[in-house]
């Protein structure tokens, strides 16, 4: 979907009336403002308990996913990419090894989403969509300790927990995105 | 005509089809996993083998074990369940998520430290001739 037309003259006089430029500047602003919205959720959603170490809703996969639906896939990993960053840095653990979980975790969330975008056009809604966003951030942030950590880490027992809880989790996430696709249309 | 947009946001067959595969994967990956407990964990570092602690299930018991961070408490209560008591990591997620039973095995990331299941050797430990 292209972005709405800017009208302001500020930025039409700053841009010499440049619409590529505007444009550039608009997606440069949302991808701030989306960021800096999803690492605030990842924040938020840090200390909250939970069952195991790694479970949690994954709110910020809500942001994730409607990039994905509304922008592009570039702009969807740029996204991912930014808002782990912010994340580590305001929690403290920039480049530390949670970090990088987080951003496995995302990163393949994105691309399998992307993918269920792709291949399950007419089959699956935002919410199937986001349910195999949920499994594969899961299972990335599995494999990268299995890869960090020992060999005789009980995979597939976490697997299957967190199987289960990519369903509600990838429920709540989709409609948490389809509210928002709704709501900005 | 709907928009893409509003075409995703309708529940489809296919979204069922999915949380069904997931929940029977699911179910068969626990059940296949449900047959390894065990009474016996080990401690270890990444990175620092020398390190590793054997904890014994049915013991109840306190074992302090230095991370990459800083020492870790544990605690064993003699039920064949765990937790972390003390962790030196920023998010204390190790330590809020209470505890553990098997067969699960849990590192606590930033300290480096994971506790596994332990599994005695099945069947031949050695061969002559």
């Amino acid at each position: 979907m292209n972005p709405p037309s800017v009208s302001s003259p500020q930025i039409d006089r700053v841009y010499n009336h440049n619409p590529a430029r505007v444009q550039g500047l608009r997606a440069w602003t949302l991808l701030a403002v989306l960021s800096a919205a999803a690492a605030a959720l990842q924040v938020i959603e840090s200390p909250l308990p939970r069952l195991l170490p790694w479970l949690k809703p994954g709110l910020a996969n809500s942001l994730t996913l409607y990039a994905l639906v509304r922008w592009t896939p570039g702009f969807c990993v740029a996204l991912v990419v930014l808002r782990t960053l912010i994340a580590g840095l305001a929690l403290g653990m920039l480049l530390s090894p949670a970090n990088l979980l987080s951003l496995a975790g995302g990163l393949a969330g994105a691309l399998a989403m992307w993918a269920g975008l792709l291949c399950g056009r007419d089959r699956l809604s935002l919410y199937g969509i986001s349910i195999i966003g949920a499994a594969a951030n899961n299972l990335a942030q599995l494999l990268t300790v299995q890869w960090m950590f020992a060999s005789g880490f009980p995979l597939w027992f976490h697997l299957s927990v967190m199987l289960w809880v990519s369903i509600p989790s990838g429920m709540i996430v989709g409609h948490i995105s389809r509210e928002l696709l709704r709501r900005t249309a | 005509m709907m928009t893409a947009e509003e075409s995703l946001a309708r529940p489809l067959r296919g979204d069922l089809f999915l949380v069904l595969l997931l929940a029977v994967v699911g179910a068969l990956l626990a059940h296949w996993n449900g047959a390894n407990g065990t009474n016996s964990w080990q401690v270890q570092i990444v990175g620092r083998p020398e390190k590793t602690l054997v904890l014994d299930g049915l013991v109840a018991a306190t074992y302090d074990t230095g991370g990459w961070l800083g020492t870790a408490t544990i605690e064993c209560d003699g039920a064949n369940r765990w937790r972390f008591v003390r962790s030196p990591c920023p998010n204390q997620v190790c330590v809020r998520s209470g505890w553990f039973t098997s067969p699960v095995g849990v590192p606590c990331v930033p300290n480096g430290i994971i506790v596994e299941p332990r599994h005695q050797p099945a069947g031949v430990d050695g061969v002559s001739r």
